[in-house]
């Protein structure tokens, strides 16, 4: 049996499956006991059904970056970046969320920096809760971006994004204080009523009011960052946890409609497989395939983040220990989504794709040899002029509103679904902004109260409302003065940073599990995925010192060398956590040196709260 | 594993293999390629990998 799964494994050239990883690698045993179990108190730790743990997982993972990344890189061509999501997932992605999962799950669900303090030592530790606080960052930064790229000068888009937010209080204190209980209920009517919000949504813009949904990007980006402040002192039930309820339900209807109407239509991929922006000089995203491909493409093949997700709520509701599967299986969901994502970009004609992601001219990308088509009459489908709007977000819902119209009996609705899929999209990002921000107020707390000690009192109302107003300023600066050019490839190499983290976390569980002759399961990854961190921070290090040179404004100069220094910190992190997990690897594998593992042992750390991640 | 479902396994693992081919360029590298062939190539793939 054995020999014919391996005679299998060689014939396909996938040594890392899931069964083999959880039958031979972990050895998933039901006989074990969960902290679910274990630690039960019905809000955190409490055993959950498999499809509402497969749900709560998936949801949790899968925000706007896997939607956005391989939009992005589709200037690349559609082949590399398919090929990236679909490989990179199987042998990189669900493997560091498995064994991560499967980690935490043995140990009391604890958070990832605790494990890296406890299982590695304490600089890991610290570098690990840094890097997090980083990516968070960077993450709403350039997530923000697109929902503001997506919104200035759209009435109709900017009232119904509006609308959600008394949309999720009312379903926060319906189920807080009117009905407790009635999730059903609340979702169905937030669904509602957000149909209801894109329908009134487009009378809005015409009617007299509709002047004051019209707005610049200055503006939206201090809305933005306002409600971020809001939404991280408010109590969680009043905005976080109905908001978390309606992204779920939109997320997977919308992604399960998206697939259906690509099976239905199987429309032709106009994007060419790959295109000349390979050796660099592309102009949505600066420099040549390697490495910043990597980079751009980081939710969907593999994502630092997620790690955080399978040490945080996941492992506190599985039941038994072989449901851990479904760290294995959400990823290859999300991967899929990465996938339909592509598609939808690839859908257009690469001349207007370039002129929504991109500032420039129809004669400089005629120019350049990707002539503009038809960019006029989608904007007049959709009632937005589309051009200029890069961050991913735009062309994404051209591409799917193109597809939901050419649906039977469809064909007239394209500005809604248009509309609907801005909603979408922005949803998810408000979701992570508000989770996003108190999860970093909360880290600035935790490190700050080092420095400080009241700050660490979580309920302490000056440190709460400097630490939240400190983390909002951080992203909303970095929006304020960033491109996407320069933050997206930023949020990807942090995102890799925590990826490399959290693998060479994982290889060390894996000595400690006494499973050294299968390390390169963990050990493979991590070593590309680092590489890519690495050369992506000397490729980004270089470049924003260059633009620093050649700015003329004083602020963007500023701007440019503050990147730098941000993504050499990325690059020492990755460097520090590397050599000192080396040298304890060493000790353990070659020298033999004895070592505990705190798979039962309580031991204090950084803990981060529950959140939703790009 | 009955010889039914290795039959399975196999016929998918084929479509995979034909669906990556025209996904590649491998096959007919001149026309524009069907995004059903993307999901497909895609869907196997993760189910391979997923099950063994």
């Amino acid at each position: 049996m054995v020999s014919r799964r391996r005679w299998m494994f060689l014939c396909l050239g996938l040594p890392v499956l899931g069964r083999f990883l959880a039958r031979q690698v972990v050895e998933l045993n039901d006989e074990r006991g969960t902290p679910a179990y274990r630690l039960e108190d019905g809000t955190n730790f409490y055993p959950a059904n498999k499809y509402v743990l497969f749900g709560h997982h998936f949801a949790a993972i899968a925000g706007a970056g896997p939607l956005l990344g391989p939009v992005l890189a589709a200037q690349f061509g559609f082949l590399p970046g398919f090929l990236w999501i679909v490989i990179g997932a199987v042998l990189a992605g669900a493997v560091q969320d498995f064994i991560i999962l499967v980690g935490s799950l043995r140990r009391n669900g604890r958070s990832l920096p605790e494990i890296a303090r406890a299982e590695i030592g304490w600089i890991t530790g610290l570098a690990t809760a840094v890097a997090v606080l980083f990516i968070v960052i960077v993450a709403l930064a350039g997530l923000g971006l697109a929902v503001v790229n997506a919104l200035y000068q759209n009435a109709w888009g900017t009232f119904t994004v509006a609308m959600t937010i008394p949309i999720a209080l009312l379903m926060g204190f319906y189920l807080q204080k009117y009905r407790p209980g009635r999730v059903g209920e609340m979702s169905f009517l937030g669904v509602g009523l957000l149909i209801v919000a894109v329908i009134a949504g487009r009378f809005v813009a015409q009617s007299d009011l509709g002047e004051w949904f019209v707005l610049e990007p200055q503006t939206l980006i201090w809305l933005l960052a306002g409600y971020g402040f809001l939404a991280s002192v408010l109590p969680v039930w009043m905005l976080l946890v109905p908001r978390d309820y309606l992204s779920t339900f939109m997320k997977l209807g919308v992604i399960a409609l998206l697939a259906l109407g690509v099976i239905i239509l199987a429309p032709d991929i106009e994007m060419p497989r790959v295109t000349r922006f390979i050796h660099g000089g592309g102009p949505i995203i600066p420099g040549p395939i390697f490495p910043f491909l990597f980079i751009t493409i980081a939710c969907g093949a593999i994502s630092g983040f997620h790690s955080l997700v399978s040490s945080g709520t996941t492992p506190k509701m599985i039941a038994r220990e072989s449901q851990a599967i479904v760290g294995y299986g959400a990823m290859l969901l999300e991967s899929f989504v990465g996938v339909v994502a592509l598609i939808a970009a690839g859908l257009l004609i690469p001349g207007d794709y370039l002129a929504i992601n991109t500032m420039l001219s129809a004669e400089t990308l005629a120019s350049i040899g990707f002539p503009v088509a038809n960019i006029g009459e989608l904007s007049r489908l959709v009632e937005v002029d589309v051009a200029g709007r890069p961050g991913g977000a735009v062309s994404l819902a051209v591409g799917m509103a193109s597809i939901f119209s050419a649906l039977p009996g469809m064909s007239s609705l394209m500005a809604y679904w248009y509309q609907f899929a801005l909603l979408f999209e922005a949803l998810f990002i408000l979701t992570t902004i508000d989770a996003g921000t108190r999860v970093a107020r909360y880290l600035v707390q935790e490190l700050g109260g080092y420095v400080y000690a009241p700050l660490k009192h979580i309920n302490w109302w000056p440190g709460v409302i400097m630490c939240s107003l400190f983390v909002v300023m951080a992203w909303g600066y970095l929006i304020a003065t960033g491109s996407i050019a320069t933050i997206w490839p930023m949020f990807g190499a942090a995102n890799q940073l925590l990826g490399t983290l959290a693998l060479c976390i994982g290889t060390t569980l894996l000595i400690k599990m006494n499973k050294a002759k299968y390390l390169w399961v963990t050990a493979l990854p991590m070593v590309f995925v680092g590489i890519i961190t690495l050369a992506g921070c000397y490729e980004l290090w270089w470049m924003f010192l260059d633009r620093a040179q050649q700015a003329t404004a004083s602020l963007q100069i500023t701007t440019m060398y503050l990147n730098a220094g941000l993504v050499g910190l990325v690059a020492l992190l990755a460097l520090v956590v590397l050599v000192e997990s080396s040298i304890k690897w060493y000790g353990y594998v070659i020298r033999k040196q004895p070592f505990t593992s705190t798979e039962i042992l309580e031991e204090k750390g950084i803990s981060i709260p529950a959140g939703p991640c790009c | 594993m009955t010889k039914l479902m290795m039959l399975f396994w196999g016929m998918v693992s084929a479509l995979c293999a034909i669906a990556f081919a025209l996904v590649t360029g491998l096959v007919n590298p001149e026309e524009k390629v069907n995004a059903l062939w993307l999901v497909v190539a895609a869907g196997c793939f993760y189910v391979l990998a997923y099950r063994f």
